[in-house]
């Protein structure tokens, strides 16, 4: 009795220690495993905030099969590197209420950690931002893309990003005339 | 659980990296990055990838997510609404907004009513002096006393969109010749302006003491407060002294970024008067036209004035943010005057604008046409033309295409106050033949 009560016990804050462990580890698509912070999780993603709050983190590895692991390296190392960096007021204003809120331009470590990354990994991390729900993450993210997509014709810009055209060439040239003052230089 | 499915997916995402145009990112990722566009030629071209790029584009959800910040370096056309005016003589209690916001001919007229000041007199009559960035500059005067001459007591910027208005007490004035009132807008949200965002007013006018000054105030809406007034010779020494000029009479002024110009044109010589309002001592420079600067003979004679040549100047920028040009309207040609890319020595040539505004669609005319610059646009690049007898046209000074028209008898002789835009905040993509 006194054996299984202490067992219980032990269980107990096993337990315990599980709820306040501060990190989750998340899994990518291609099983690869990831330590985050709790707490920048929490903050940074709605979509993993629901999960944490709503139980279903696992403590192996939550699966996110959606997400490969190059990606996914990244969004933890953002979350990481959020958590490590002070918050600034823009910042927290800006995680309150994200579609109202001015954009606040990219601190400079976010520039600098977008700046690192091809193409293609920019593309993924945007995706991954839009899964899990990273607002801010998507912001800076999308805020370099667009950057880089300035000055850039419809042409250049389907070709980036693969869109087909579906448009007639009347309608093409319509639109280059109703629209003519953003077409000049090109 | 542990390593499930992965295996797979690694080398197909290899190869998805090399060739990341399989599969295409999904429309709503590429929503996301088109509303966050930084600049609104950005946003259209993303629209003019694909039909449903531009149908979900033109959607009220997407719109209301917009974060534009700059106009990336170009002039925006769609920014530009219209402009201000109102009676040249008498009554000074109708003014209009000459809305040409949308198509063509479709020009509606705006009455501005503004709600009067606190413990005013009920004959307040309000008169614009400028406007930038969506907020209007008005001159307060009471009228209670039905004289010609109306005395300015306050100073409103507001916010037509909005309704938000900051009143304020004109400067002491030693009514020396009236000064030019310029509006400044700051960028951002200011939360302590009244009229939403943050601004300065600018008051100032020639003073000659030794040599030629600019004499100013500035009132921040910041401090809430007029600063004090300061007294800036204009570098180099002009030889003008004793010529009366009122700048706010003679040259409607021109702001770049916190430069703000006006032009000086004396009967020796054709000048621009530059002022940077954002150093903290504030600079003001003087620079000179070249002798082949067209001026009218100068000609006392009263009769006289029919008969001799006439031009009409407004300063202006080639480029959003550029240097300053000039242009003269001759008859119906407008050219312009640059300066030297770089140098603020001004080229001893123009460049033509149009060889004949009358040969242009939309004003088209057999007629010879005698034409005055009215104001320019800073933001959307255009210049407001008034065609004697006809009415008034925006000229688009990049594609050199009349944009919009307002061929309203009744706004013949109408005084123009100044252009009026939008901010970039409140525009929204127009993609009217969107399915």
């Amino acid at each position: 009795m006194e054996v299984d009560k202490g067992k219980g016990e032990a269980e107990e804050t096993r337990k315990v220690a599980e709820a306040d462990r501060d990190t989750v580890t998340l899994k990518s698509s291609d099983g690869k495993l990831f330590e985050v912070s709790k707490e920048a999780a929490a903050r940074l993603s709605t979509v993993l905030a629901g999960m944490i709050a709503g139980g279903s983190i696992d403590d192996n590895g939550t699966d996110l099969k959606q997400i490969g692991s190059e990606a996914l390296e990244n969004v933890v190392d953002y979350c990481n590197k959020h958590a490590n960096s002070i918050p600034s007021a823009a910042l927290i204003s800006s995680s309150i209420s994200f579609n109202t809120a001015p954009f606040k331009e990219p601190e400079e470590w976010e520039r600098k950690f977008v700046d690192r990354l091809s193409h293609d990994a920019l593309f993924d991390l945007v995706e991954a931002a839009n899964f899990l729900g990273m607002e801010r993450l998507l912001d800076v993210t999308c805020h370099k893309i667009s950057e880089m997509m300035k000055g850039k014709s419809p042409d250049q810009i389907r070709e980036v990003f693969n869109i087909k055209n579906d448009y007639t060439k009347e309608e093409l040239e319509e639109i280059r005339q109703e629209l003519a003052w953003a077409f000049y230089d090109d | 659980m542990a390593g499930g499915g992965g295996a797979s997916s690694r080398g197909a995402q290899a190869r998805g990296r090399r060739k990341r145009q399989t599969p295409p990112l999904p429309l709503d990722i590429l929503l996301e990055i088109a509303a966050r566009s930084v600049d609104p030629a950005t946003l259209v071209r993303y629209a003019a990838t694909c039909r449903d790029m531009r149908r979900r584009a033109a959607d009220e959800s997407f719109r209301r997510r917009l974060r534009l910040r700059h106009t990336g370096g170009r002039f925006v056309l769609p920014l530009l609404r219209g402009h201000l005016t109102g009676p040249t003589y008498g009554r000074k209690d109708e003014q209009y907004m000459v809305d040409t916001a949308a198509a063509m001919a479709t020009t509606r007229l705006t009455r501005l009513v503004f709600p009067p000041t606190p413990q005013g007199s009920p004959h307040e009559t309000f008169e614009p002096l400028d406007s930038r960035g969506g907020l209007i500059l008005l001159a307060v005067s009471d009228n209670s006393n039905h004289h010609y001459y109306q005395e300015r007591i306050h100073l409103r910027v507001c916010d037509p969109a909005t309704r938000h208005s900051h009143t304020f007490p004109f400067p002491y004035s030693d009514s020396s010749g009236r000064s030019s009132y310029v509006l400044l807008v700051g960028d951002g949200e200011g939360d302590g302006a009244a009229a939403g965002r943050p601004f300065q007013v600018l008051d100032a006018k020639l003073a000659f003491t030794s040599v030629l000054c600019l004499r100013i105030r500035i009132f921040s809406s910041e401090h809430a407060d007029w600063g004090p007034c300061t007294t800036i010779p204009i570098t180099p020494g002009l030889n003008t002294a004793g010529y009366a000029y009122d700048l706010a009479t003679y040259s409607k002024s021109l702001v770049v970024g916190d430069v703000v110009h006006w032009l000086y044109l004396t009967p020796s010589g054709s000048h621009v008067i530059t002022l940077h309002v954002g150093a903290t001592t504030p600079r003001a420079k003087v620079t000179t036209l070249p002798a082949s600067f067209p001026r009218a003979p100068v000609s006392r004679r009263y009769h006289d004035r029919g008969r001799i040549k006439h031009y009409s100047y407004l300063l202006a920028t080639a480029t959003p943010g550029g240097g300053p040009i000039v242009l003269v309207a001759d008859d119906d040609k407008i050219s312009a005057w640059p300066r030297y890319e770089g140098s603020k020595i001004w080229k001893q040539q123009p460049w033509t604008v149009v060889d004949s505004v009358g040969e242009l669609p939309a004003t088209t005319s057999s007629r010879s046409l005698r034409v005055s610059l009215e104001c320019f646009a800073e933001t959307s690049g255009a210049v407001l033309i008034k065609i004697y007898r006809r009415g008034f046209v925006w000229l688009d000074l990049q594609s050199k295409a009349i944009v919009r028209e307002c061929l309203d008898p009744r706004l013949e002789h109408q005084n123009v106050y100044c252009s009026y835009e939008m901010p970039l905040s409140s525009w929204l993509p127009n993609f009217s033949s969107s399915r």
